[in-house]
């Protein structure tokens, strides 16, 4: 029976609608994952579209997140817009090409659509797995604009997991 | 929420906490004024709301408990941290009850 240790990634969506929208969710953690080591969270477009409305500070609004197994905030961060002018590129787009699949030369205002890419790396989230985090989101770009906007956040954790409950026999006796 | 639910609730969120039943409870009853605004800082320290109560905002830490807000989806009833609590009534005073835990530690 194997006993490694893994990582892998969670992921969990949260749509915004309205202006000054605040939500709350849960995201239910295996009973395999061991630690949290990292999170990475992404801002896209709804329709997953490219194309969002420009934000000079490049904040969308404020993610908090609460772990069942202390008291307090465990994570609490504004979330940005961040534009991401590789993508285009990274696809393999260019010239009329990428014109026509979206990528316009003012690429500034492209949403980053792809998290997960080379240019991003997650930021530390080091706490023991809980078996639940609750999270609460607080727009705070459509009180900026004085408009409804509708997105998605996107919550990537990375997680360590432990080997031991996937070997064969525990799959069997589930 | 029924002052037994709340009284359970504690015990549970306290063993979760790795507290076991090492805590002290404390009925707290605050009054507000008139417009009036606290603020509390409870480091450590569970807060449950004992029952809902309209035209005040609760917001904490842990979240946010305002029954006057459309735009939100889900409401705290466990508090901790610094607590800010405020009447939005204007002509009469606003009482809030919550049960308190304090660990030893």
């Amino acid at each position: 029976m194997s006993n490694k240790l893994l990582s892998t990634v969670l992921h969990h969506h949260v749509l915004i609608r309205r202006r000054g929208q605040v939500v709350s969710f849960q995201i239910t953690i295996p009973r395999d994952a061991v630690r949290i080591v990292g999170i990475e969270t992404g801002i896209r477009n709804r329709y997953c579209r490219p194309l969002m409305p420009w934000r000079r500070d490049q904040t969308g609004g404020l993610l908090t997140l609460r772990s069942t197994g202390s008291i307090g905030v465990c994570y609490s961060n504004y979330i940005k817009v961040q534009t991401n002018t590789m993508l285009a590129v990274d696809l393999g787009y260019n010239g009329y090409g990428s014109w026509v699949a979206g990528f316009y030369s003012w690429s500034e205002l492209l949403v980053n659509a792809a998290s997960h890419s080379v240019h991003r790396e997650p930021d530390t989230l080091d706490i023991p797995a809980p078996r639940v985090l609750h999270g609460t989101y607080t727009d705070t770009w459509g009180i900026s604009e004085f408009r409804d906007i509708s997105y998605r956040l996107s919550i990537y954790l990375w997680v360590t997991v432990n080997d031991l409950y996937n070997t064969p026999e525990q799959c069997t006796a589930q | 929420m029924h002052g037994a639910i709340v009284t359970e609730y504690i015990r549970k969120r306290m063993a979760e906490l790795g507290h076991g039943d090492r805590y002290d409870l404390r009925l707290r009853h605050f009054v507000l004024a008139a417009a009036g605004e606290v603020k509390h800082c409870f480091p450590g320290q569970l807060l449950v709301l004992i029952e809902p109560v309209e035209m005040v905002q609760i917001l904490s830490d842990d979240g946010l408990f305002d029954l006057s807000l459309v735009n939100i989806n889900e409401l705290q009833y466990e508090h901790s941290g610094t607590i800010v609590m405020k009447n939005l009534q204007v002509d009469k005073p606003a009482h809030i009850r919550f049960l308190q835990a304090i660990p030893y530690q």
